[in-house]
C-alpha cells in the first residue's frame, strides 16, 4: 500500500456503467516524512476521508470490487484506512 | 519480491473491517547495490517482524497467499526476514 493525502474530489455525470455509485477522490502519494513522491491516483473512498487527510492506498483488486460493489471496475486505487500516525525510527546501520 | 528495511509503522482507526487485524509496518527499498533507494511501501506483517528488520516483501495479489493476510487487501506483503543480513551482503558482494 501507498501513503497518500487526498487533495480533491472528482465529480462526473457522463462515465461508464462500472463506475456508477462511486465516491472518487483525487490522492497524492506521499513518503513518510511527507513529501510529495510524484505520484497521483483517482481513488475510490473506501472509508469517508476529507481533503487534506492521510489514507492508505491499496491496489489489491478483490479488495477494491468489494469496496465499490462493481464486479471488475476499472477504478484500480481504493482508500482502505485513515493513517492516525506515522512512527519513523532512526535505525543504526546495523550491518 | 524486493529487499527492504523496516523503518517504522502506521497507525490507523478508520479503516475497511478486512484492515481490523492487520500490522501494517513501512519497508524502505533496497536497490541492487543494497543501499536504500528512497522508495517506501506500507507492507502487511505475514511472519512477526520487527522495526530495524531487513526483510523481503512481495507484491501483487501473491501477498494475500499467507493464511494470516488471505482476507485483506494485501498488495505488498513481508514473507521473510534476513536473519544476518551483514553475511547476507558480505556474501551477495563476493559473486559480484
Amino acid at each position: 500500500m501507498l501513503i497518500a493525502e487526498i487533495i480533491g474530489t472528482v465529480t462526473s455525470t457522463i462515465k461508464v456503467k462500472k463506475i456508477e455509485g462511486t465516491k472518487l477522490k483525487i490522492a497524492r502519494t506521499i513518503d513518510p516524512e511527507g513529501k510529495p513522491t510524484g505520484k497521483f491516483f483517482i481513488v475510490e473512498d473506501g472509508v469517508g476521508v476529507g481533503t487534506g487527510e492521510i489514507v492508505l492506498l491499496s491496489d489489491d483488486d478483490v479488495a477494491i470490487n468489494r469496496i465499490v460493489g462493481i464486479d471488475q471496475t476499472p477504478i484500480k486505487s481504493a482508500v482502505v484506512a485513515k493513517v492516525e500516525k506515522i512512527n519513523i525510527y532512526d535505525l543504526k546501520d546495523q550491518a | 519480491m524486493y529487499i527492504g528495511r523496516v523503518i517504522g509503522n502506521i497507525v490507523s482507526v478508520a479503516k475497511i473491517e478486512q484492515l481490523n487485524s492487520a500490522k501494517l509496518f513501512i519497508v524502505e527499498y533496497f536497490n541492487s547495490r543494497l543501499e536504500p533507494a528512497g522508495k517506501y511501501e506500507v507492507s502487511f506483517d505475514a511472519i512477526g517482524i520487527g522495526i530495524g528488520d531487513y526483510v523481503l516483501v512481495c507484491g501483487g495479489s501473491a501477498g494475500r497467499m499467507p493464511a494470516l493476510t488471505s482476507k485483506m487487501p494485501a498488495d505488498s506483503t513481508i514473507m521473510a526476514r534476513i536473519d544476518d543480513f551483514k553475511k547476507f551482503r558480505e556474501e551477495y558482494f563476493e559473486d559480484k
